[in-house]
């Protein structure tokens, strides 16, 4: 929404330049998530500050994946193949192997690094039988809303382990929405991401112009614990907690063309060719530097389980 | 221009590919929406009081509420959150299907 502000006479100072972001919102609610998110990102800030983080990014890290297939229609259940491209996409993301990384705008070519996470489908399942990452669920819905009843029966499928697993699910969801994610520190009944077939993988289903997988390198994104680049704040207050990302004002759309300004960060303007913006899949082709510092940290943190042992097994 | 507060009731979404540089649009929630990965909404009830749903840090539709009022041709938002400030709306077009606010 478009916010002009006059601050409440109650309201205390931070809050007279702007509304409050909806994660704040969340936060300010819930104290105990609000000094879990505190820890959390002074953890995060150590990590990256000491150097481990840019080590373990050095690192080849592999996780591995189940997706879980809901669906209703023939349509709905989304081949192996399908499946298997939206894998191949995580990597061309997530190891900076994607070709339209050419088109990153100069000033931040030198920024685009491989975070070099590796995602597998899974060949074990958490009792070291064989499978092949794929789990699929007949259901009754015509499409999931946002609260979670795709992650559990009877109308979806509870999770994999989520400290072994990174959790996908892909069904129909309602109004359109492509996708949505938990952050790290959330219930494991319900973390992972979970991704509209139509905007899953890079063959069979999706459909132009969400058709080459970044919905699920987003989401993951923020599995990994990246915020959104504009600050989920409409007032430039906001913040992804990651420094070279331009303070950007609001979400940008479709396929913007360089240069976008917004929150006084001219000439260059919004990076909105960001995999953490709200662009086309054809628009977003980067991490930063810092995010990928920020993704290892994760993952030296919170998601520390993916570099234990016990990830092998499902490899 | 006048605004009509009473055809301002009802649920707004946001029609964020209809956006220019100058309008924020708006259409009713049966409106045959692209799939998009987010869009904030906003419903405006006839007892003042109104829901917004804002873009989520997951993605997922953040609720809001409190209560509104017309005030001149802007709409004012006070949202029922103790830490939350007023907010206004200025509207340029309202139609049945479509309601701008200036960006
Ligand atoms: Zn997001």
């Amino acid at each position: 929404m478009p916010r002009k502000t006059t601050p409440k006479k109650t309201a205390p100072k931070r809050r007279q330049c702007g509304t409050t972001g909806a994660h704040e919102r969340l936060l300010e609610a819930n104290p105990a998530m609000r000094a879990r998110h505190a820890r959390l990102e002074r953890f995060t800030d150590r990590c990256i500050q000491s150097g481990h983080a840019s080590r373990l990014m050095r690192q080849e890290i592999t996780i591995p994946v189940v997706v879980h297939v809901v669906f209703k229609t023939a349509e709905e259940n989304i081949s192996a193949a399908q499946v298997r491209s939206q894998i191949t996409a995580l990597n061309r993301d997530y190891r900076a192997k994607n070709r339209d990384a050419a088109g990153v705008p100069t000033v931040w070519k030198g920024l685009a690094p491989s975070p070099n996470v590796t995602f597998v489908l899974a060949t074990r399942d958490a009792n070291g039988n064989p499978t092949n990452g794929i789990t699929r669920t007949k259901t009754t819905r015509d499409s999931f809303g946002t609260g979670d009843s795709v992650k559990a029966s009877p109308d979806g499928v509870a999770p994999w382990p989520t400290k072994q697993y990174l959790n996908l699910w892909v069904c129909t969801l309602a109004g359109g929405l492509l996708g949505y994610a938990q952050f790290p520190g959330g219930p494991a009944a319900t973390d992972g991401v979970v991704i509209l077939n139509t905007a899953f993988g890079t063959v069979g289903t999706p459909a132009a112009p969400f058709d080459l997988g970044r919905t699920a390198t987003h989401e993951v994104g923020h599995w990994l614990n990246l915020h959104h680049i504009w600050g989920d704040r409409d007032d430039c207050g906001g913040t992804d907690y990651v420094s070279d990302t331009p303070n950007a004002q609001h979400p940008n759309y479709g396929t913007p063309t360089f240069p976008h300004p917004s929150c006084h960060n001219a000439p260059d303007g919004d990076m909105f060719m960001n995999y953490m913006d709200y662009v086309d899949d054809r628009a977003m082709v980067m991490f930063t530097t810092g995010q990928a510092a920020r993704m290892n940290a994760t993952l030296a943190g919170p998601r520390s389980s993916f570099l234990a042992p016990t990830a092998e097994r499902a490899r | 221009m006048t605004v009509d507060g009473s055809g301002l009731v009802g649920r707004w979404v946001h029609s964020h590919e209809e956006d220019t540089d100058a309008e924020l649009v708006y259409r009713p929630s049966t409106f045959a929406f692209p799939r998009s990965r987010g869009r904030d909404a906003l419903e405006l009830r006839a007892d003042g009081t109104f829901s917004e749903a804002a873009i989520g840090a997951d993605d997922r539709p953040t609720p809001a509420d409190g209560t509104w009022n017309l005030d001149g041709p802007a709409i004012r938002l006070t949202p029922n959150a103790p830490n939350a400030s007023i907010r206004t709306l200025d509207v340029l077009t309202s139609a049945a299907d479509r309601l701008t606010f200036r960006r």
